[in-house]
């Protein structure tokens, strides 16, 4: 500690500039004159203009930064990383734009190797530069973003892709959101009371847990064929009404047993699970679909929900489209949402229940003020695994015309189009990662205070 | 008052946990259930609270069958320290102590300032423990928690499973000393369960010798102590059952009326030690006896090693 505190070199800052200068060494851009050849990989010297120069002597600069043992480098560093994207994004709508002029409407430009190792080598060299200049790592973001802005990537393949797809690009992001959403809140609702009942009845644990990890290993493929032929014969066959008056008939009769003098009677609870069971699987596809047109603002879709003699095929329920897509999504969120319920309930202690029996609370009261707040932090952890596979898993409706961003990717994939394809899938992941860090502070805000 | 009216409890194998029992506890009274680990104590007070139904017999409180007061109500108005404590970890302590109240529908004044009184009387400084969570407390501070919270809607009842186990022993002393000043305190009707039998001699009004799911013998302690009614009581009380009987009796009832040659040099002992400390003093003075002494420093008796022969 007798040292003196001068800088020392910033190693971070030097490995971040080596690392841009290494870039070099891999190709910068990838130029495919139409979709059929494999595309040309363009390196450094290939490029023209002055600008990726300039950014190659930036990173040269960044990386000498690092050993320079001055005050000053953190801001020098700082408006040298600003100057190095600014470059790039130069050099990269430069050369799109001499690259793709007179090259035909299927030319596309792509980002290659080195500028992806360029990207890294920004992360790194602004987590260097921060540590000296508090600012540098907003401006670098800053910087980035106004690239964006300023079109620099707008004649990159994605981008061109997404312009010449973006009239649809929004309704099938609002049909992938209601979709996934759609099947989670179905989830909940067929989760959470799944699991409780695991959690009172040992003897059904097992059914529970086991019959949901089974649900998750059925192919989805293997699945929409199953659900084709009966979707499809419900939708022409059955009417609104008659579905309707199922679930009235079984809510009433199951509640009707429930009162009866002889419901603590053994043979009753089978009889009732059985009739809350087949009112469920009735309603529930129902709901899901009723849930997702008016997510998706279907009001054509809603009316026939109040029309008792309309078919169910006018509601949405068909053997393709969103129906089939809405089933196999709700019974993938299964799993996720019974374990961790299940999880959270197991970990209440004994003593706790216990206490709060032996106290005076009825059974509702136990579950509110003692069981629920210890157990939701798990049950939340569960939603957010539920809603970020649902939101991954959700592509797969395309394949039976169901929507969403997977139509993107189908479509790419069938044209030989990766920038397509990255139009689908970008957003998906990006998405999820929002939705995840949604809900995680959703969950740090519900969590209690004493069980942090 | 709480009645045991021939009171079994077996479980399905046909496994025979409790086997008639007949007890009664008066009002105001402490009785202290207690046998070997598994002899069915817990089993027993939790029939009181309804927390298990009894398979024949029947259980009144106050005069009513309770096997016909609704559960729920019936436990709101008996306090109960559960064994494993079980403070609510997502509360803190005052909302520990104000549940039942909270659901009762007390005010949130009223509440807080009864919790407050009542951590005051369990030795917690509400101003420092009250906004902490259970889990910054210590063992013995959430037993005393745990103890505030029953007591919180002022029951006439309360059951106590166990509520020092969690301590090590010189906090338990010091929680057995505190819960007899409490006890003068609250003027409650409380069962409490222990496998420890010097705690059970501290601090009972009566104590119930359980084993094998029957009562062993019914009796004050010191009674108990004297008069072991077979063999499996007098070997839970232990070998040295005498010594701890005087420990319940005070040396005024053994010394002797200071005869003419009082003011003598010898050791002194206080009037209101009990007879097993006296004796302890006697094995350690040189003397053969010693002065007993009032609070004012007058000898009011004499006592040595041959007046422990007369045990009454
Ligand atoms: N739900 C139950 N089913 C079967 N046996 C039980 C049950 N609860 C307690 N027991 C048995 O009853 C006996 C008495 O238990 P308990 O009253 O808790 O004993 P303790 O005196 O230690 O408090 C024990 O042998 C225990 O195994
Ligand atoms: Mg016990």
């Amino acid at each position: 500690m007798t040292e003196t505190r001068g800088l020392k070199l910033n190693a971070i800052t030097v490995l971040g500039g080596a690392i841009g200068v290494l870039s070099a060494s891999l190709p910068w851009l990838l130029f495919r004159p139409n979709r059929l050849v494999q595309g040309d990989a363009l390196a450094v010297w290939q490029l023209s203009g002055p600008w990726h120069w300039l950014a190659l002597v930036a990173w040269a600069l960044i990386g000498l930064s690092g050993l320079w043992r001055s005050s000053l480098r953190g801001y020098v560093g700082t408006a040298l990383l600003v100057g190095a994207i600014a470059a790039i994004a130069l050099t990269i709508s430069s050369n799109a734009a001499l690259l793709l002029s007179g090259a035909g409407e299927f030319a596309r430009v792509s980002v290659s190797g080195g500028v992806w190792l360029m990207l890294l080598a920004i992360y790194i060299a602004a987590f260097g530069v921060g540590t000296e200049m508090k600012f540098a790592a907003p401006m670098v973001l800053l910087a980035l973003l106004a690239t964006f802005v300023l079109g620099a990537y707008s004649r990159l393949g994605p981008a061109v892709e997404y312009a010449a797809v973006s009239d649809t690009f929004f309704t099938e992001l609002l049909r992938h959101f209601a979709l996934s959403i759609a099947a989670v809140i179905v989830a909940v609702v067929i989760g959470v009371p799944l699991a409780l009942l695991a959690v009172r009845n040992s003897r059904l644990e097992g059914l529970v847990l086991g019959g949901a990890g089974l649900l998750q290993t059925i192919p989805s493929l293997a699945l929409f064929g199953v659900l084709l032929a009966p979707l499809a014969w419900v939708g022409r066959s059955v009417s609104v009404g008659a579905v309707l008056a199922i679930i009235v008939i079984g809510a009433l009769l199951s509640f009707a047993i429930s009162r009866l003098p002889v419901s603590g009677l053994s043979g009753v609870l089978p009889v009732r699970f059985a009739l809350v069971g087949v009112t469920a699987l009735v309603a529930l596809p129902m709901l899901a679909v009723l849930i997702y047109n008016a997510l998706i603002g279907n009001l054509g879709g809603l009316a026939a929900f109040v029309q008792p003699a309309a078919l169910l095929s006018s509601a949405g329920i068909r053997g393709i489209g969103a129906a089939p897509a809405l089933v196999a999504l709700t019974i993938y969120a299964l799993l996720p949402i019974v374990v961790n319920t299940f999880v959270g309930m197991k970990s209440v202690p004994e003593g706790v229940i216990d206490a709060a029996k032996g106290m005076g609370m009825n059974q509702r009261q136990v579950f509110l003020r003692a069981e629920l707040p210890i157990a939701i932090p798990a049950m939340l952890t569960g939603l957010r695994g539920a809603t970020v596979l649902s939101f991954g898993l959700t592509t797969v409706a395309a394949l039976i015309g169901g929507g969403g961003l997977g139509f993107f990717i189908l479509r790419g994939v069938d044209a030989n189009a990766p920038d397509l394809i990255l139009v689908g899938a970008a957003p998906i992941v990006i998405l999820a990662l929002v939705i995840d860090a949604l809900l995680r502070a959703l969950s740090a805000v519900v969590t209690p205070k004493g069980l942090r | 008052m709480i009645e045991f009216i021939g009171v079994s409890k077996s479980y399905n194998a046909g496994t025979v946990i409790l086997n008639d029992i007949s007890l009664t506890v008066e009002r105001g009274e402490l009785v202290i259930l207690i046998g070997p680990s598994g002899c069915g104590k817990s089993t027993l007070l939790r029939l009181v609270n309804r927390m298990i139904a009894p398979s024949s017999g029947q259980i009144l409180i106050g005069g009513k069958d309770s096997a016909l007061l609704d559960p729920v109500e019936l436990r709101r108005g008996i306090g109960y320290v559960i064994q494993s404590i079980g403070l609510f970890p997502h509360m803190t302590i005052f909302e520990n102590v104000e549940v039942v109240p909270s659901i009762l529908g007390t005010q949130k004044a009223e509440r807080r300032s009864r919790a407050e009184s009542l951590l005051h009387t369990v030795g917690l400084e509400p101003g420092v423990y009250g906004s902490r969570y259970p889990r910054a407390l210590s063992g013995g501070q959430q037993q005393r928690v745990g103890i505030a919270r029953a007591l919180a809607a002022d029951p006439d009842v309360m059951l106590m499973d166990e509520p020092f186990s969690a301590v090590d022993p010189i906090t338990r002393g010091g929680l057995q000393d505190e819960f007899l000043r409490i006890k003068t305190e609250i003027n409650k009707t409380i069962v409490f369960v222990t496998h420890d039998i010097d705690e059970a001699i501290k601090i009972g009004d009566r104590v119930c010798v359980l084993n094998a799911g029957a009562v062993q013998q019914f009796d004050t302690p010191e009674a108990l102590l004297r008069a072991p009614a077979n063999d499996f009581v007098a070997s839970f009380l232990g070998e040295d059952r005498e010594l701890k009987r005087l420990s319940l009796m005070p040396v005024t009832a053994l010394m002797r009326i200071p005869p003419s040659n009082a003011g003598e040099a010898r050791g002194q002992v206080l009037a209101s030690s009990s007879a097993r400390d006296a004796l302890s003093q006697l094995m350690g003075a040189s003397g053969r006896e010693l002065n007993v002494m009032d609070v004012a420093g007058n000898v009011i008796g004499l006592i040595a090693m041959s007046d422990y022969g007369r045990n009454p």
